[in-house]
């Protein structure tokens, strides 16, 4: 039976302890997280993370903070800034940062994603991209239990009523390459295999945000349900319906419920900004975009208000 | 190319800007060839409508050449070289609204929809230059414009009609007419309409159209009650002589059957609760001042129709409600839906029946603007109707 206590004692086992940054090699037994789920131990892999203009940065800052360190610790200081230099001139070169790493966070580009191949973690977030190439994935935790959502999940409830069938409005919505079109905070979703997908959502700053998914319930034109597996940067579920409206013919209601985890500390804050202050808000602007797309053919624009006077 | 671009409160300049761009697969590019100031731009140019941003290009009432097309439009509805007028208001014709031609409540034109909606529970129609609250789109004053979803919302005129004969099915000609038509005209009625503007000038001109006895058209400002004499109205001056008593004696004692309000947010007056709009609205205790309206509740005949052509925008206060319900009043009201009327307005101007050149006072260059604006701002009698050419 799961408990409040023992929730709470499993969050930290895994989510703080797994983690030891001293020790990243993959081979480590402190480094081996366990899966809530399965109860066996998961490899933990490195992973290029960092975006190409930040490496370069890094690269160039690091070699700098070397340069001007070291002859100071010739003299016995300066140990401080060489470290971070050495850290720096790492994650430039490697394009791999154990704190993103941590966090769950990635400025890499999307045509990094594409040519790469890394390794790949044990469990459930594996994948391959319909072009063949392998795509790596942050290193494996749980995915969070049902009480989590519960103790600290955010739940949304929006819907829309379009002039279009129910069948039209399941078609779209079923190929999930397309809801970047109308969900603005996606980036990209790639489906790896009839039920599993891949989502990217996009930051501010240039911070991405990742998970896999798995569709759990498909029903053909009434109902498409979801949720996230594995270490995903934001754990959420949810669920879109397309009900047909009474005594309307050829009007559908589309109605989303959406809960979401938001994860603590700085990727919170990046989360909490994918949804804006009003995550009902940004739902709803989501599927006012959905209906345009479906009765107009494309979503309104106004060109940012241009022309204009400068 | 050459726009009138607003900056701030009696502030629009002639700017240099970019050309329009195709954005979506259903836009055109117009070329514009006649446009017109509206007395609701004026209420931008006094500062009354909020989400306005300096460089915002203004003008919904325009009309023009089709020279570009996006890769989207329906090709049998709209061609390259096509002269069109083009509606106010964006609308897309598939929704729920356009689909009962309701186009000014079209569902999909708004990429600003968030903001009308928390104000009104749900968002009109875009429109064209008529602040970001109702879609930011760049509007018509200007040498070309965007015209989004051209392929419902352009509407061919024919080459034997002018510029001047057309233009104003853009807006003011269908906006008279709807309120006319809201305003549920039974023969012999009595329609008294408040507001002699352009607006008020095609509703009293549309109301005879739809069959009415007699128009009374009622204001202040002198060059405006001429014109209304001049198509047959009947006229009150409400600076010399107060209205609902004038009212009351050329209906025999029962009042105006149908009443509209061709007034709208800005209504002046002298009576005591048009100076307590005034102080409430620059107070920010109220946004609309309402007095026009309340006197057309007061004055209708029991039984009897209030039309609101508009424009309002927030909240007035002291309305009669327990007038209106107490005398049986119907109110209908509402932006124009433009697109529904055009096919209608179109055969009475070919007919003869209406020839809408009655309404222009000045023909100015685009160049020219913002002088027209602070004319018409400054001399309402003299100054009714402004095209522009750019």
């Amino acid at each position: 039976m799961v408990t409040p206590n023992s929730v709470t004692r499993t969050i930290s086992e895994t989510t703080l302890d797994q983690y030891d940054l001293e020790t990243m090699d993959s081979e480590s037994p402190a480094t081996k997280p366990r899966d809530l789920q399965s109860g066996s131990s998961t490899k933990q892999s490195t992973v290029r993370n960092v975006g190409s203009n930040e490496r370069n940065i890094s690269l160039a800052a690091g070699a700098l903070l070397l340069l001007t360190g070291l002859p100071k610790l010739m003299r016995g200081r300066g140990i401080l800034q060489t470290a971070a230099g050495a850290g720096l001139v790492y994650r430039g070169m490697t394009g791999s940062c154990p704190l993103y790493q941590h966090l769950g966070l990635s400025t890499r580009d999307a045509q990094q994603h594409q040519q790469s191949s890394g390794k790949r973690a044990s469990g459930s977030s594996k994948g391959v991209y319909p072009d063949g190439n392998e795509r790596d994935t942050p290193s494996s935790k749980p995915s969070a239990a049902p009480s989590e959502y519960n103790l600290r999940g955010i739940h949304v409830e929006q819907s829309v009523t379009i002039s279009k069938p129910a069948s039209d409005c399941y078609a779209f919505w079923r190929e999930l390459g397309l809801l970047p079109q109308f969900m603005h905070h996606l980036k990209s979703v790639v489906e790896t295999d009839q039920t599993h997908s891949h989502w990217v959502a996009s930051a501010p700053l240039g911070f991405s945000v990742e998970w896999d998914a798995e569709i759990i319930n498909d029903e053909k034109d009434r109902l498409i349900a979801w949720r996230s597996v594995g270490n995903a940067g934001v754990d959420n579920s949810g669920s879109v319906r397309f009900i047909d409206v009474p005594g309307r013919e050829d009007s559908t209601e589309v109605r989303v419920v959406l809960d979401y985890i938001p994860p603590a500390g700085k990727l919170g804050s990046i989360v909490a900004s994918l949804f804006g202050e009003e995550p009902n808000q940004t739902v709803k602007a989501d599927l006012k975009r959905f209906q345009q797309l479906m009765e107009t053919g494309e979503v309104a624009t106004n060109g940012d208000g241009k022309p204009r006077a400068k | 190319m050459k726009a009138l671009t607003w900056h701030s409160k009696f502030d629009v300049r002639v700017s240099n800007v970019d050309m329009p761009k195709i954005l979506n697969p259903r836009d055109a590019i117009l070329k514009v060839t006649s446009t017109a100031i509206c007395g609701s731009d004026l209420h931008l140019y006094d500062g009354y409508i909020p989400t306005m941003k300096s460089g915002d290009i203004l003008g919904h009432e325009f009309m023009g050449e089709i020279v570009e097309l996006g890769a989207g439009v329906d090709k049998s509805k709209l061609a390259v070289g096509d002269r069109v007028v083009i509606p106010f208001n964006v609308a897309c014709g598939s929704c729920f609204f356009c689909k009962k031609q309701l186009t000014s409540c079209c569902d999909n034109t708004n990429p600003n929809a968030a903001i009308p909606r928390a104000a009104y529970g749900s968002s009109p129609a875009g429109m064209f230059g008529y602040s970001h609250m109702f879609g930011g789109y760049a509007g018509g004053q200007a040498e070309y414009v965007r015209v989004p979803l051209a392929d419902f919302g352009a509407f061919k005129v024919p080459e034997d009609l002018t510029d001047d004969q057309v233009l104003f099915l853009t807006d003011i000609f269908p906006t008279g007419y709807m309120a006319a038509a809201n305003a549920e005209i039974e023969k012999g009625d009595t329609v008294a309409v408040w507001g002699a503007g352009p607006v008020g000038q095609f509703a009293l001109r549309s109301a005879l159209l739809l069959g009415a006895e007699r128009v009374v058209s009622i204001d202040d400002v002198p060059g405006r009650l001429e014109m209304s004499r001049a198509a047959g109205a009947t006229t009150i001056d409400m600076s010399k002589e107060p209205v609902s008593d004038k009212l009351m004696a050329l209906t025999g004692g029962r009042g105006p059957d149908r009443c509209i309000d061709a007034v709208g947010l800005e209504a002046h007056g002298m009576s005591i609760d048009a100076a307590i709009d005034r102080i409430k609205v620059a107070t920010f205790l109220a946004t609309d001042r309402a007095h026009a309206l309340r006197e057309a509740i007061q004055c209708c005949r029991k039984g009897g129709t209030v039309s609101v052509p508009g424009v309002y925008g927030g909240v007035i206060d002291k309305f009669p409600f327990g007038a209106a319900f107490g005398k049986g009043l119907t109110l209908k009201m509402g932006q124009t839906h433009v697109h529904r009327y055009l096919p209608e307005l179109l055969k009475h101007i070919q007919a003869g029946r209406l020839d809408p050149t009655f309404v222009i006072t000045h023909r100015m260059p685009l160049s020219d603007a913002p002088n027209a604006y602070k004319m018409f701002s400054e001399n309402k009698s003299q100054v009714i109707k402004v095209v522009l050419k750019p």
